[in-house]
């Protein structure tokens, strides 16, 4: 068993658990869509995870080029921009000119990444696939984070919803850079610094489901 | 013998779309979009060749990482057109993608057997039957989920869809890997074990809807 399985069954295991305790919790006509969608990127994640894993197991002389086990990734991440986009934006952010200021600061953190993805992959000495992969990866995890951070300092003084989802907001910021570090680790073979990530990327994912409960608490509809 | 899926294609769509000329509404919707996904079953065969071609004949690599990328995005234009054109509500949505997968696997089936010409044994031909038209069907429906959200909510439709798809295009490639490796009956469980929770959701619903109009006929 190769490194690069281990990490993948380990996050595979975590977001499989993550993904059942989540459709236990929030997939009944009750719960909010919000709850739901944050668990349908968790079964993303699973779903990705479990392709590479049995890709590897039964067909390890295909492991060049595209997988679409990298599809998985992309999902979990177009969930959580559509939950922070889509609905949880839609319902603090009264476009006031006086929280101009909470919608230019998370601006940094897409920089941030937008930065890593050119050091480490764009001008870096890398075949064509990971780097389109890494600019299509980054992408995603731009749009993401972007309103991951918004959604961190953003002022919600009526509501007090995004106080409640203030964890949820961290954990998928940890969980979208998790994602680029990875695709970096990758890229440069280094399969310990992998391993370590993944690590650290399934405890995030297991901590996910947990803290949507608490903003579900809070934030019925 | 080249235009023998053309003439297979005939032979089933014709009496379909007589079919669906004598049915009513939901029926005729069913049909008709089960025409549709048989249509495009012909025209992702003739795709994949072409595909197949340019991969130099990699079976196994094309069918678990290219094929269920075609695959499922030409199935959802149906569905989507449906969607965008007349109704997205989810009752109507719903049965309607299903049926467009049902109507895929089955030309996809016809397909495969041509290829394999008298070799195929009687039991993996009604396990494949039912397998893949369940993978197919659940994939098309969950696509069709995301587009019930066409008009309602337009941000929410063009995220959910492609989350949406993106699951269903994962689900098919593992279905795939899956059925060619030496762990094909763990390929062939898969579509029956999701397709159990969608069994039980549709039953729940129109027991909650009897129940409803029971109380609502006692009042």
């Amino acid at each position: 068993m190769n490194i690069y399985m281990i990490s993948n069954t380990f996050i595979w295991i975590c977001s499989l658990v993550s993904f059942i305790v989540g459709a236990i919790m929030f997939f009944k006509p009750s719960k909010p869509l919000f709850a739901k969608m944050i668990t349908m990127a968790v079964g993303c994640i699973a779903f990705g995870r479990i392709f590479q894993v049995l890709r590897i197991a039964i067909a390890p002389d295909t492991m060049s080029g595209f997988q679409l086990g990298f599809l998985g990734v992309i999902g979990s991440l177009v969930f959580l921009f559509a939950v922070n986009y889509c609905i949880i934006d839609k319902a603090v952010d009264d476009h006031s000119p006086k929280n101009q200021k909470y919608r230019f600061i998370p601006i940094v953190f897409p920089i941030l990444a937008t930065a890593f993805y050119m050091i480490f992959i764009g001008f870096a000495d890398v075949n064509l696939i990971v780097k389109i992969c890494g600019a299509v990866l980054t992408l995603f995890v731009v749009q993401s984070i972007y309103f991951n951070a918004k959604h961190i300092f953003f002022p919600d003084l009526e509501t007090g919803v995004l106080g409640a989802l203030k964890p949820y907001n961290i954990l998928a910021l940890i969980y979208a850079y998790l994602c680029l570090a990875e695709i970096i680790a990758l890229s440069g073979d280094y399969y310990i610094l992998d391993l370590a990530l993944s690590f650290v990327m399934g405890i995030v994912i297991i901590l996910l489901i947990p803290a949507v409960a608490k903003g579900v608490k809070k934030w019925k509809t | 013998m080249e235009n023998l899926i053309y003439v297979l294609f005939l032979c089933i769509v014709a009496p379909m779309i007589l079919l669906v000329l004598l049915t009513k509404k939901k029926s005729k919707l069913i049909t008709g979009y089960m025409v549709a996904g048989i249509t495009c079953a012909l025209f992702v065969s003739e795709l994949n060749s072409i595909i197949l071609s340019y991969f130099d004949n990699d079976g196994f690599f094309v069918s678990t990482t290219i094929t269920p990328i075609t695959e499922e995005i030409i199935k959802a234009l149906p569905v989507l057109f449906f969607a965008y054109m007349f109704y997205d509500n989810l009752e109507i949505l719903l049965p309607l993608s299903f049926s467009t997968g049902i109507g895929f696997a089955l030309f996809e089936n016809m397909v495969l057997l041509l290829k394999m010409n008298t070799d195929m044994p009687i039991e993996l031909a009604a396990v494949r039957g039912l397998a893949t038209a369940l993978m197919h069907g659940v994939c098309t429906a969950a696509v069709g989920l995301g587009m019930s959200y066409v008009k309602k909510k337009k941000e929410l439709f063009y995220c959910g869809t492609l989350g949406l798809l993106i699951i269903a295009i994962l689900y098919h490639g593992l279905y795939n890997m899956l059925v060619q490796s030496s762990l094909s009956v763990l390929g062939f469980i898969l579509p029956v074990i999701t397709y159990i929770p969608l069994l039980l959701r549709q039953y729940n619903y129109i027991k909650t809807k009897r129940n409803k109009e029971v109380e609502h006929n006692s009042q």
